[in-house]
């Protein structure tokens, strides 16, 4: 197991550094600069290269940013927000639409589960047909136009809650953010779980369990719960990723102050410092979402570390 | 599953789900600080990219900054008038100038500003290790002593043409003459700055609410970069508070033009730019505020890239085929007005109150939309250079497609053997495509950066990169430099009415239409002022009443 482990970490830092070094090099092709000013002469263009170490060749500062790094320093944003450390914008940035992010899955995944469950115990039945159209719906409809209704009855006619967030009362100016974003995970979570479960009810032992009388109670928590988990912890890992890393157009719809308009922004602004860094903690998380799921499923089936640590 | 466990699973997250909501919707702990029905609610479209006003150069920024600084002399609605200053004298040769500060104005911790604080904020834009972009203001719109050595590093900081004798004396020297070097002083770059202060804040200074310090008649009580939320409470020490009457500014970032104006008919903003699809909501509104005379919107021909565009001919038939009144009645809309000249209505005042512009109508025999006088011209031309058809090729920005493809459909149907090949390119490269003057057309803008004709006509000079068509007229240049020292107004806007008369003689620049900014503004809401061109809101005097 600890030479599993050293090996998924190895290559979980060996991934990073290469996303970091194409990061790097993707930002040199893009056209433009960051000084896209057509006020600036080119003189002062060439001041401004020079006081951000920009006149230096690609593999230089590549070199000095990777040495940065490591002491936590990702530079300073040239253009969205002039001369703030990289590292206290995304400081600022990212708890947002993480909380965000967390409490959508949260209950998304609640209700997911919970309704996977009664459409796989209930298969067949009207029950499953209504739990299938709402996961269908949450799985094929964008959450932003979840968002969009939800502002437009909720908060413009229905004025039951405000239509921006608001940094004063972010419970109250969350729940409609939150509810959009949660559409989506439920019907991801519902779809595997009832999937699952009812291949769980199928099985033997739950027929065995059945036979022998134990109680339908029992049956969920006991059997049906435990092993329909697995598939679904993986996909609701995948998921978590995705929502805390910020949704681009639910964030913009309500003003949220998160991640995801912080980096569009900083493509369109050529903001190198920003675009990298974030890519990078975008990569950071998923690969540490992925290490954890490896390590866990080593832990859970051994067949998955002997053919991983034996089989090269 | 027995019915009697399915009920029960759904009543529990019925439950669950419930409680969630009803907890959050009452939000019984989170609405003790909320005071928006007392305070200026407003909608932005942009964040700053700086709140330093010394590196602030750009629109959003300003927007940003006004409510919390004060500069020496304030721009309102177009009229420059004393902030900070209570004073000024200038030399006869107009190359310097001594302002006397007010005695009692502070900052929002309550120190006093001193004349030294603008001292040091002038060498803050000039110091080369700042990089500030509004080295722009005082290097290439009046150009203070020195600067360009200094900010070249070739002489240090204390070298700049710019000294406090006392603490209420400020002494600023220039290059050369620049009769609108007041105004500069209204821009928000030149607002104070303290030097103990920004050296205890260090790097971390302006980048959060605590490192920020305001002179203006508010003072920023939250900000982080990027944030969608920025707020001001009143500033006690601001010399004129009893003038101020909002007890506080709340503005929002707000990207989506649909939600803006759905925050604004709920109450929740009461101020908002109008730009794009929302306009059609408040076409009619009583409440909209308009000017349009901030920015121009041109065509450039490029004939050194292709000869027929040096035949006048040519370029009469181009520029009296764009239908001007049809572009801003049906594409770009409010805040926005037909070009017919250089130097839009309503834009530049002389010191006796005149308007630059006196008859509207001046240019008509060059610029007005006229298919006939066209396609005369277009027939007479195209036998001048021997041709039957041409192919002309044109770039713009994506934000100017629309406007173009109606140019083009115009240009295409009244004038027959004309095909244009437009491409669009991405704004961040297009000033580095013009450059190589590959092409025949082009589309540019150019917002004003001080109220005067010569923000528009300098860009046109023979030592511009700007003029991508080559007009290199001594004569124009000669106008626009006597112009410059020239110290009866009247005498001066005649001069640049000669070089813009030369200007639209020529035609290589085809005038579209005028933007400015159209806002609307809550009617509970009073005095609310703008800038010259309407862009930048002074919240200082508002009153809200709804």
């Amino acid at each position: 197991m600890v030479k599993y482990t050293i090996k998924k970490i190895l290559i979980s830092v060996l991934s990073l550094i290469l996303i970091i070094f194409i990061l790097f090099m993707l930002m040199e092709l893009m056209p433009g600069s960051p000084f896209n000013d057509e006020k600036l002469s080119e003189e002062q263009k060439q001041v401004l290269y020079e006081a951000y170490g920009l006149d230096k060749p690609v593999i230089y500062r590549f070199g000095v940013y990777m040495i940065n790094m490591l002491h936590g320093d990702f530079g300073d944003s040239y253009s969205i927000s002039v001369n703030t450390p990289v590292a206290s914008l995304i400081s600022t940035r990212l708890p947002v639409s993480m909380q965000v992010g967390g409490a959508a899955m949260l209950i998304g995944s609640i209700a997911g589960l919970a309704l996977g469950f009664l459409a796989a115990f209930n298969r067949g039945k009207a029950m499953d047909v209504i739990c299938m159209i709402i996961s269908i719906l949450g799985v094929s409809v964008p959450s932003y136009i979840f968002a969009i209704l939800l502002n437009y009855y909720v908060g413009f006619r229905w004025k039951a809650l405000p239509l921006l967030y608001d940094f004063r009362i972010p419970v109250r100016t969350s729940i409609m953010p939150v509810i959009a974003l949660s559409i989506g995970v439920m019907g991801v979570v519902m779809k595997f779980t009832r999937d699952e479960a009812t291949m769980v009810l199928k099985s033997d032992y739950v027929l065995f369990a059945r036979s022998q009388g134990i109680s339908e109670k029992e049956i969920l928590f006991g059997y049906v719960l435990r092993n329909s988990m697995i598939p679904v912890i993986t996909v609701m890992a995948m998921l978590l990723v995705s929502l805390l890393t910020g949704s681009l157009v639910t964030e913009r719809i309500f003003s949220i102050p998160g991640i995801g308009a912080l980096l569009t922004t900083a493509i369109t602004a050529n903001d190198y410092n920003v675009v990298i860094a974030l890519s990078f903690v975008y990569a950071v998380i998923y690969v540490a979402a992925r290490l954890v799921l490896d390590l866990v499923y080593g832990l859970i089936d051994p067949r998955i570390r002997v053919s991983g640590g034996a089989g090269k | 599953m027995s019915r009697y466990v399915s009920k029960r699973y759904i009543a529990l997250l019925t439950v669950a789900l419930i409680v969630f909501c009803a907890t959050a919707c009452s939000g019984a702990n989170e609405s003790a600080d909320i005071d928006a029905e007392k305070e200026l609610n407003i909608g932005f479209a942009n964040l700053p990219i700086t709140m330093d006003a010394q590196m602030a150069f750009d629109s959003a920024s300003t927007d940003y900054l006004r409510p919390m600084i004060s500069t020496l002399f304030k721009d309102v609605n177009g009229e420059i008038k004393e902030d900070l200053a209570a004073g000024y004298e200038a030399s006869e040769d107009g190359l310097i100038y001594t302002i006397k500060l007010r005695d009692d104005i502070k900052y929002s911790d309550g120190t006093p500003i001193t004349a030294e604080d603008f001292v040091y904020a002038l060498q803050r834009i000039a110091d080369p290790l700042s990089g500030s972009s509004a080295i722009f203001v005082f290097h290439d719109i009046c150009e203070v002593k020195n600067i360009q050595a200094v900010n070249e590093g070739q002489l240090p900081l204390s070298e700049l043409g710019v000294s406090a004798p006392d603490d209420r004396t400020l002494v600023i020297e220039l290059e050369r003459p620049c009769p609108y070097f007041i105004s500069t002083l209204a821009t928000s770059c030149s607002a104070p700055c303290s030097r103990s202060f920004v050296e205890k804040c260090g790097s971390l200074y302006a980048t959060k609410a605590e490192y920020i310090l305001g002179s203006g008649p508010f003072y920023i009580d939250r900000y982080e970069p990027f944030d969608t939320q920025v707020h001001y409470s009143k500033n006690p020490y601001y010399y004129d508070s009893e003038a101020v009457k909002l007890s506080g500014i709340s503005i929002r970032y707000v990207q989506s033009g649909q939600q803006a104006m759905m925050c604004y008919e709920s109450g929740a903003l009461d101020v908002i730019n109008l730009s794009g699809s929302i306009q059609e909501l408040a076409e009619d509104d009583e409440n909209v505020t308009e000017n349009a005379s901030g920015s121009i919107f041109y065509m450039g021909t490029v004939p050194a890239h292709n000869s027929a565009l040096k035949n006048k001919n040519i370029r009469r038939a181009l520029i009296k085929s764009i239908n001007r009144e049809s572009i801003v009645r049906n594409i770009t809309k409010r805040g926005t007005a037909p070009l017919e000249r250089f130097i839009p209505e309503n834009f530049s005042l002389d010191t006796n109150g005149n308007d630059y512009v006196k008859e509207p109508g001046e240019y008509s025999d060059v610029c007005a939309y006229d298919k006939e006088k066209a396609l005369e011209y277009w027939q007479q031309g195209l036998d001048e250079i021997n041709a039957k058809t041409l192919e002309l090729s044109l770039i713009c920005r994506p934000n100017d497609e629309t406007v173009i493809e109606m140019i083009i459909n115009e240009w295409e149907n009244n004038l027959p053997g004309l095909s244009i090949d437009a491409k669009v390119i991405p704004a961040k490269q297009y000033w580095d495509d013009l450059d190589k003057k590959e092409n025949d057309l082009y589309v540019a803008g150019w917002g004003a950066d001080y109220s005067d004709p010569n923000t528009f006509l300098s860009l046109f000079i023979s030592t511009s990169k700007y003029d991508y068509a080559d007009l290199k007229s001594e004569k124009y240049d000669k106008l626009l430099d006597d112009a410059v020292i020239e110290t009866d107004p009247t005498r001066r806007f005649e001069m640049l009415h000669e070089a813009e008369d030369l200007l639209m003689e020529e035609s290589l620049y085809f005038p579209i239409y005028a933007k400015g900014n159209a806002w609307l503004i809550s009617g509970g809401v009073k005095d609310v002022v703008f800038d010259f061109n309407g862009s930048t809101l002074d919240p200082t005097w508002v009153s809200k009443n709804r």
